[in-house]
């Protein structure tokens, strides 16, 4: 019987469905019902109706959606009331797992009537796919189950339940979350804030507006030698860059992002590199070669070899690496002193200065390192040339005891016992003299003149000749010298002998012949010719004969008259005592 | 530098030759560059004269120039006897004595009996013995040395070193 009752009433229900009466699920944005939106993405609906030009006094309406699509925002009451029905809400809630219900019934008069928003709800676009909201509206499904959408029209004076016409569905669309790093601008940021954290979250781009959901990031960072290095985010995911930068410039550190983004069964990922390097580094600039001579000093002035983005070149310290040994280094402040590197100052610099002399020009490697307070470091090669002084020898080993005759002078060439290398210093070898107490000495082009004071006769004076290069010592030898007085006419101790040239007539050798001797000189006068000067010469004892000395002589020319030469030989024997002088006088024509 | 040279003319032959280059010489002389044309090197065209003028230097004691002429002559005529002695003489005074033996050596052996230096009338065989007595004295070769004053004196000596420079001394005077 109540079967039968149903029935009927259905079939009147039916055949009272207005005409013009509409029901719409529609975006409160663009007021269509085929709406698009990402994963994650607020999705605001309305509840539009047109109960046409009759009024009404309630409406019953229904939802079914689905949930693992689809993520009811307010769970307690899901629908707002909208302006059109202003009067009870008498049903606000979920009617199932599927299902939400909103009715609204008004009491009193006036009644609406036309179109308007009957309540606003919120959903979540939560799996990708399509997703459908439904009126319910099956008329036996849903009417038996009491969740039938309908609203009540008036006739007669009374209201009167009524089906709508058109019931219009919202078809959504929930497209895949997007999660995108922004490359760009993340390196940008990193270049332009060095050493600054990066808040990495700023640089996501998240499709979807619903606050801000939490990122997820995986971080690995490596050094540009594969050597991974460790990484942290701070609580605001802001990556700690303090303690990954690089230290030494050149290098870089590979940061390398994976930022995830978890919503309902879809999971949103982007990968990014990032690219540290370190403005904060000092960075050396080439340094020139250092050349110096040896025993010499060269500076190099750190400073100016450094840039320093930081401007910390006064707190930056330096040091030394493989600092040879055959250099030392003065300048020194002895709190910033460290001996095992070398030495450095402030204003910082280094002083070399080599430590032995050098045979020839060498040159020695070394790593100048710099650091600052950060511990940021560059290291620079720096090459320290020394070069040798120049080798003067004077060898006075023939000449090394010469005997004079009392108030005469004695010359003696210094080319002829010289060696220096490399000749292009000849010229710049300078010569100075320590005289003897009785005998000074005078060198002139590097001829050396030795004056026995007036009068004096003696034995072993020793003068000293040294040759300098840029101030600096090169050689020094000592003559020992001995003056002897001229003995008179009548002493003749041991053959005096002079042999004429047979062609060259003015040229000639005095010829002594004289066992155990060590030396001898001969002075020769020329007492009638005061134009000639008299000469003081070393005799050389002939290689096959060990008793017969030698020196030739060469006068300019062979005066008409003839020139008469006195020859006196003095000398000391092989145990250093004086022999007695012997003398000849010549006339030669 | 353009050294001025006496051009001796010795013979019609030679003067066939000259007249063309004196004549180039003259009238081309505006327009050549004589410094890059001639060296520093002695050229000998007429060696008598050239020797005398050696003789004249060695009396003015202008040894390197005798050198250098002699050094010319010898260029052309490296048996040259004049030449030869004269350079004995230079070397012996500089006290290279292996040369001083090796050209008064290549003198004798081309020197006639009667030899008569061109640069010094004075100058013959004997000085040339001398010179080769004294090299090799101041050598230390007195045998050699006593050799050669054999040849001079033409007595059979063999002195030893002390009475051999006493007799050098002597024959040199």
């Amino acid at each position: 019987m109540n079967k039968l009752i149903s029935r009927i009433f259905l079939i009147l229900l039916f055949k009272g469905v207005v005409d013009c009466a509409e029901i719409r699920l529609r975006s409160v944005d663009s007021l269509k019902s085929d709406i698009t939106v990402q994963q994650g993405d607020l999705i605001d609906l309305e509840i539009f109706v047109d109960v046409g030009d009759i009024p009404s006094a309630g409406v019953e309406v229904y939802l079914t959606y689905e949930p693992d699509k689809l993520r009811l925002v307010n769970q307690e009451t899901p629908f707002v009331q909208g302006p059109f029905y202003t009067g009870t809400v008498v049903l606000n809630k979920i009617v199932s797992t599927t299902e939400i219900g909103f009715a609204v019934i008004s009491n009193a008069a006036p009644y609406p009537k036309g179109r308007g928003i009957v309540a606003k709800v919120q959903f979540v676009g939560r799996g990708s796919g399509k997703a459908r909201i439904l009126f319910n509206r099956d008329p036996k499904l849903h009417w038996n189950k009491g969740k039938y959408t309908l609203f009540t029209q008036f006739k007669d004076g009374k209201p009167r339940l009524r089906s709508f016409k058109d019931l219009v569905d919202a078809n959504i669309e929930v497209k895949n979350t997007l999660v995108k790093i922004d490359r760009y601008d993340l390196q940008r940021f990193v270049s332009e804030n060095p050493g600054k954290n990066v808040p990495l979250d700023k640089f996501v781009i998240i499709s979807g507006t619903e606050g801000r959901p939490k990122l997820n990031w995986v971080l690995n960072a490596e050094d540009d030698k594969g050597r991974p290095k460790k990484v942290e985010l701070n609580v605001a995911n802001q990556l700690i860059v303090g303690d990954l930068l690089p230290k030494s410039k050149g290098e870089v550190v590979k940061v390398d992002l994976r930022v995830s983004l978890k919503i309902g069964d879809s999971l949103a990922i982007d990968t990014a590199t990032l690219w540290l390097d370190n403005k904060g580094i000092p960075v050396l600039i080439r340094f020139p070669e250092l050349s110096f001579r040896a025993g010499s000093e060269e500076i190099l002035l750190l400073d100016n070899f450094v840039k320093d983005m930081d401007h910390k070149n006064a707190e930056l310290s330096w040091g030394i690496d493989g600092m040879p040994v055959a250099l030392v280094i003065g300048g020194v402040s002895v709190n910033r002193l460290d001996k095992s590197k070398g030495i450095i100052d402030n204003p910082p610099r280094l002083t070399f200065r080599s430590l032995n002399p050098v045979a020839n020009t060498k040159k020695f490697k070394m790593f100048v390192t710099v650091t600052d307070p950060d511990g940021n470091f560059d290291r620079g090669e720096l090459e320290v040339s020394v070069q040798p002084l120049p080798f003067v020898k004077l060898d006075l080993t023939l000449p090394n005891t010469v005997s004079l005759i009392k108030n005469e002078e004695h010359h003696i060439d210094l080319n002829r016992y010289l060696e220096i290398e490399p000749r292009e210093v000849f010229n710049d070898i300078v010569w100075e003299a320590i005289p003897s107490e009785h005998v000074s000495v005078i060198i002139k082009n590097r001829i050396l003149t030795l004056r026995p004071q007036r009068d004096w006769i003696g034995a072993s004076e020793k003068v000293k000749v040294i040759a300098k290069f840029e101030n600096k010592k090169v050689e020094e030898t000592a003559i020992t010298i001995s003056v002897f007085d001229l003995p008179t006419d009548t002493e003749k101790t041991f053959p005096v002998i002079l042999i004429r040239n047979p062609i060259l007539r003015y040229e000639f050798k005095i010829v002594s012949i004289l066992d155990n001797v060590a030396d001898l000189t001969v002075g020769l006068t020329f007492p009638e010719s005061p134009d000639l000067t008299p000469r003081t010469l070393m005799m050389k004892r002939i290689d096959q004969a060990q008793n017969v000395w030698t020196v030739g002589y060469q006068l300019d020319s062979l005066p008409k008259d003839g020139v008469k030469v006195v020859a006196t030989v003095i000398g000391r024997d092989n145990l250093g005592q004086d022999i007695s002088p012997s003398m000849s006088t010549f006339i030669l024509r | 530098m353009f050294l001025g040279r006496h051009f001796a003319l010795n013979n019609f032959t030679k003067g066939c030759f000259f007249i063309p280059i004196f004549c180039l010489y003259i009238f081309g002389c505006n327009d050549r560059d004589y410094d890059s044309l001639v060296k520093d090197e002695v050229i000998v065209v007429d060696k008598a004269a050239d020797l005398k003028k050696a003789g004249k230097k060695i009396t003015e004691g202008k040894v390197d120039d005798a050198m250098g002429i002699f050094t010319a002559v010898l260029k052309e005529d490296e048996a040259n006897v004049d030449a030869n002695a004269g350079l004995a003489s230079i070397y012996l005074s500089t006290n290279q004595f292996s040369d001083a033996i090796k050209h008064a050596n290549v003198a004798l052996e081309k020197a006639d009996a009667d030899y008569q230096a061109t640069f010094n009338s004075r100058v013959g065989k004997r000085h040339l013995h001398l010179i080769l007595a004294q090299a090799y004295f101041y050598s230390g070769d007195f045998n050699k040395s006593n050799d050669q004053i054999r040849q001079v004196v033409n007595r059979n000596v063999d002195l030893p070193p002390d009475a051999l420079a006493k007799e050098l001394q002597r024959l040199a005077r």
